[in-house]
């Protein structure tokens, strides 16, 4: 029995097909429990460390980001049946892993509300408005054009900062910030993962780094690290 | 190119996901526009930083005690189901592989009692998303629970449909086929009774997609119908779908399980089960 290489290990993220986990092409088409046990094995455990830090930057508290590391795996292998040897599977657990984290904030905005359909009027499909707009919307570059030594004010944001202009970011921008510049996917990737149209996911992206941009730079000028007038700034 | 269009492809760009046509192009707006290339370059540095604070800004490996439960669950967890039919009765509880929209036609067609020799349905290349709805069905069936009861407004809902059918509630649906989540929603179909609106969600394969609806009405449309444990179930066909229907006993929705497309297989099945 083939299994993946395990040397899909933490260290180094590395983009692309190289930093996926592939569970071999071609694998038995009805293993054995203890077949499918290791399988699963090979393919989920060397991801451990890439979806903890994930998680914890997702929900920024440890416990929560154990447990929910913890249930990924476990849907993950109640649900391995549904996996196709051979498909990706780091997007196929990262995936799960996106959906209980975003899952879990809509539930927790949902109001309970029954509502009767019947008094509906006819009503084409829509389209979720806030898709739409983002959809439709052209960026605009807030800060085209500034130069900043980010890699001097590096040592200032890499603690408080950074974790508070996390916080700060919406949920569904910080998920796919992170699954992008942390878990290394590519935009066509993260679209299958969220469900999204990948003009979505861009400008989702778009959005989250132009505002990680604005807190950090307003941070690094408030404590006087960044000098509020110049500090090189020249607007094209 | 212009130095708008700079902008608007400058991110795509320095995380290597511009196609290689646009990337020249942009390539040779830089080499002649100092403003643009200074502009790119900072944003490069700032993405290149960003990229460190992420990764730095907190605990960058998980726990020993995480990494030992994990390992614990594939060899305590019970084992994941191998896709059965809806309440089968025969003795034969066989694994099966089906294929296509075929999947909720067949565990139908099964879960009626037929006795249809399982190994003729037995198919390879199962599509994820299609065996998902297809156990999304078996679990509807089984608990009759109200798949969408609560919702604030249409966005609520038709995010409640899609959660339900694409993954978020324990069926991830990542199969390489093309989802369209946008394509749900509330609508009033043709060959529906009067009155009736449907809550609906599409997904699977483009040329083999499902439709979960969620039906608030308590008209029902015309269709053969068969009892399995007392309860009834109708199948259909309705030009060139396949339609699965139940009342849900709590909450006296109808529940349709729709295959479009002209599936010659299911068609087979329906008229089976509907003899």
């Amino acid at each position: 029995m083939e299994h993946a290489p395990a040397a899909d290990g933490i260290s180094g993220f590395q983009r692309g097909e190289s930093g996926h986990v592939k569970a071999p092409a071609k694998a038995a088409s009805r293993p054995g429990n203890s077949d499918r046990r290791q399988q699963f094995e090979a393919l989920a455990l060397p991801l451990v460390d890439r979806l903890y830090v994930t998680a914890l930057r997702l929900v920024r508290e440890p416990a929560r980001a154990e447990d929910m590391v913890q249930e990924t795996y476990l849907r993950a292998w109640q649900n391995f049946d549904r996996f196709s040897l051979g498909t990706n599977f780091k997007a196929w657990i990262f995936q799960i892993l996106t959906y209980l984290f975003l899952n879990e904030r809509r539930s927790a905005q949902r109001r309970t509300v029954t509502v009767d359909f019947t008094e509906h009027d006819v009503i084409e499909a829509p389209e979720p408005a806030d898709l739409v707009a983002e959809k439709t919307a052209s960026p605009t570059f807030a800060g085209w054009g500034k130069t900043t030594d980010w890699e001097a004010l590096y040592p200032s944001l890499v603690d408080d900062a950074m974790k508070r202009a996390l916080d700060r970011l919406p949920a569904e921008q910080r998920a796919v910030m992170l699954l992008v510049t942390l878990a290394e996917f590519s935009y066509q990737e993260c679209s299958e993962i969220l469900s999204l149209p990948i003009g979505t996911v861009m400008s989702r992206l778009f959005r989250a780094r132009q505002q990680l941009q604005t807190e950090l730079s307003d941070y690094a000028k408030d404590r006087g690290i960044l000098q509020k007038p110049s500090a090189g700034t020249g607007e094209q | 190119m212009n130095c708008a269009e700079i902008q608007i492809h400058c991110h795509p760009y320095l995380d290597q996901q511009l196609e290689a046509a646009r990337r020249q192009e942009l390539e040779g707006h830089l080499a002649q526009c100092t403003p643009c290339a200074q502009a790119v370059d900072a944003q490069r540095a700032f993405l290149f930083t960003l990229k460190k604070l992420v990764v730095n800004c907190d605990q960058q490996a998980a726990p020993a005690q995480l990494h030992a439960r994990i390992q614990s669950i594939a060899a305590e967890a019970p084992a994941a189901p191998q896709l059965q039919a809806v309440e089968q009765t025969s003795a034969s509880r066989q694994p099966l592989r089906l294929r296509g929209a075929m999947a909720m036609a067949a565990s139908v067609m099964l879960a009626f009692g037929g006795l249809i020799a399982a190994q003729s349905l037995c198919l390879t290349q199962a599509c994820p998303l299609v065996l998902a709805a297809a156990h999304e069905h078996e679990n509807i069936v089984a608990e009759s629970r109200p798949v969408l009861a609560r919702g604030g407004n249409l966005k609520h809902l038709t995010d409640a449909v899609k959660e339900r059918i694409c993954g978020v509630d324990g069926f991830p649906s990542l199969c390489g086929c093309k989802l369209n989540p946008l394509k749900c929603g509330i609508v009033k179909i043709e060959g529906l009774p009067e009155g009736a609106y449907v809550q609906y969600a599409e997904c699977g394969h483009e040329n083999d997609p499902i439709t979960l609806m969620i039906v608030n009405s308590r008209a029902e449309s015309g269709a053969e119908i068969v009892k399995v444990n007392d309860k009834e179930y109708r199948i259909a066909r309705r030009g060139d779908h396949t339609v699965l229907s139940w009342r849900g006993e709590k909450d006296g929705n109808l529940y349709i399980l729709v295959a479009r497309r002209p599936l010659k297989e299911s068609l087979e099945i329906a008229e089976i089960a509907s003899n």
